[in-house]
């Protein structure tokens, strides 16, 4: 059950890393400003890995195994 | 334009200064946060309200499960908020001194990029419809040329009225400047 539970939490974290890479794209291939463009990255990344790191450990605590019993 | 020097775009000329970038008004990107806004009220509200009206769903096992259900749901309000913001600001107009560049941003695998030289602009007419844009001043924009594109829309600009006026003048500048002197 954990296992199962990981690959689809794996793949969730592989769709929002995808997303995100494009955002960062799009924002630096046709930003017109680059200080602004830097700022927004900047943002987007810290907030997006803490909002991760949050979730992952919050994933890591759940007892699938509990529960499921 | 000062206010402009740090501005560059794909495909600007040498010597082609950039004179004004328009992006849809404010309270347009405002209606598409609304929904977000919404919830991320629920989702607030979830965290004050269900640990002391529901305690057997948050204490014990559940807790991990909740807090994590609570972490996805943040993280993907907070990544939809910014694919939002990225078409908006992406999706932009830019008037230089010698055309017209229309950048139209849909998502992010949709990107449509129009220019008119500004001599060619034959017509400009704006159109402000419904309540708010009336309170708040914005509207569409359609400039028609004889070119290969020949109708570019503005859509949901702020002060359409001075836009139009600062096209034709711009407009009536390049045609000058095109004229043959005798």
């Amino acid at each position: 059950m954990t296992t199962l539970f990981g690959i689809l939490y794996a793949l969730i974290l592989i769709v929002i890393i995808v997303i995100g890479i494009f955002i960062i794209f799009h924002i630096i291939r046709y930003s017109l400003n680059r200080t602004l463009a830097t700022i927004l990255i900047l943002l987007f990344i810290s907030v997006t890995c803490v909002l991760l790191l949050l979730n992952f450990s919050a994933f890591s605590t759940i007892p699938f195994n509990h529960l499921f019993s | 334009m000062p206010l402009f020097n740090k501005y560059h775009f794909r495909g600007q000329q040498e010597g082609e200064q950039i004179l004004f970038v328009l992006r849809r008004h404010w309270f347009d990107i405002l209606q598409q946060f609304f929904i977000l806004i919404v919830l991320l009220l629920i989702l607030l509200g979830g965290f004050v309200l269900i640990p002391p009206l529901f305690p057997h769903v948050t204490g014990g096992s559940f807790n991990s499960l909740f807090l994590f259900l609570q972490t996805l749901f943040l993280l993907f309000l907070w990544i939809q908020g910014f694919l939002i913001w990225v078409d908006y600001y992406l999706d932009v107009w830019i008037i230089t001194s010698e055309r017209i560049v229309g950048i139209d941003q849909r998502g992010l695998f949709v990107r449509h990029v129009s220019e008119m030289p500004l001599a060619r602009v034959q017509d400009v007419t704006n159109t402000v419809r419904g309540f708010f844009p009336t309170i708040l001043n914005y509207g569409n924009l359609h400039i028609q040329s004889a070119g290969e594109d020949p109708l570019m829309i503005f859509r949901n600009v702020s002060d359409p009225y001075q836009i139009r006026e600062t096209i034709m003048r711009l407009h009536r500048a390049a045609h000058e400047k095109k004229k043959p002197t005798a």
